[in-house]
């Protein structure tokens, strides 16, 4: 009998679907088979996983380096503009700041460094995103881990 | 024992009156109407601070000589300062040093590297740490911030002077 090749689970699962074709099914364990199976598809799901698990982690530095970038660029901004001298005057002057806040409220919104401001709130989306996408990448890898070391401790 | 009352309605067909609000054209419908009211609050606020800032820049540049005595200047500033990449300057708010005073006016030079000439009234909050000051304790060389509101001379009416360095 050929040996399939163990580490290609498409081949592997066409060589064991074609024994059990080939012999009577009424003495073959469902449960053995059903487990036989169920291996096969989580190695294939394991095989699509590994690929967007590597783009997830690039995608990761590639968020953290651009979310650093952000940073320093909104806080060298600010330090330039007035935004910060005026935004410290709620913790030292606060009863002045709301008794003219209308005055107050034009004196940020005028001064804050938005495009900057833009930049950094779009690279934390950008960063949300891939925190997201890498989270749920990293969730079926491990839940696919388990399933497969829950298969091994039963046997 | 009390007999079943079969008369209750069918409750497996029954459709809740709320149904309109649960669906999924509802919900987009909502989300798109509210993103464009926030869309037309935002543009409409932005207007509202460009149109003060262009009106302080103009009055500020039509007003040079006059606040700052040099009437050789007049006619010839630019209508926005360099500082800010061409764009207009902020009308309600100033940081920067005192630089001359004269009765209740203070002329300072904000971070910006511009002349702005500040009006102070007995209204004016001045503060230094946790303490109450007089236009009389304002002194040239003190760091100040300061808010206010714009008038037509091109000056900053203060609301609020806050002392940050001596």
């Amino acid at each position: 009998m050929k040996i399939p090749n163990q580490n290609n689970p498409d081949s592997l699962e066409k060589a064991i679907t074609k024994h059990f074709s080939s012999i009577s099914m009424s003495g073959c364990d469902s449960e053995l088979f059903n487990k036989i199976i169920n291996k096969i598809e989580l190695e294939k799901q394991l095989e699509k996983l590994i690929p967007k698990l590597w783009a997830a982690f690039v995608l990761f530095l590639i968020g953290v380096a651009t979310l650093i970038l952000a940073v320093n660029f909104a806080s060298s901004a600010f330090a330039q503009s007035p935004a910060a001298k005026y935004l410290s005057l709620i913790f030292t002057d606060f009863r002045a700041v709301l008794d003219n806040w209308q005055d107050y409220t034009f004196s940020i919104l005028e001064s804050l460094p938005l495009s900057q401001v833009a930049v950094l709130l779009s690279g934390l989306l950008a960063g949300t995103f891939i925190f997201d996408f890498g989270f749920s990448q990293f969730s079926n890898f491990k839940a696919i881990l388990n399933m497969k070391n829950y298969g091994t401790h039963q046997q | 024992m009390e007999p079943i009352n079969n008369n209750n309605p069918d409750l497996s067909t029954h459709k809740p009156a709320h149904r309109l609000f649960k669906s999924k054209t509802f919900i987009w419908t909502t989300v798109i109407l509210a993103e464009l009211i926030l869309l037309i609050a935002v543009f409409d606020l932005g207007i509202h601070v460009a149109l003060h800032k262009a009106r302080y820049t103009d009055s500020w540049a039509r007003n040079y000589g006059k606040n700052f005595g040099d009437s050789r200047m007049f006619g010839r500033l630019p209508t926005a300062s360099p500082e800010h990449d061409g764009d207009f300057m902020p009308a309600h708010g100033l940081a920067g040093t005192i630089i001359s005073l004269d009765k209740n006016n203070l002329t300072l030079k904000s971070v910006d590297n511009v002349e702005k000439t500040v009006l102070v009234s007995a209204s004016t909050i001045i503060r230094m740490n946790f303490q109450n000051l007089q236009a009389a304790d304002l002194k040239p060389g003190q760091e100040v911030v300061i808010i206010g509101s714009p008038n037509d001379n091109g000056q900053i009416d203060a609301k609020i002077i806050r002392i940050i360095a001596q």
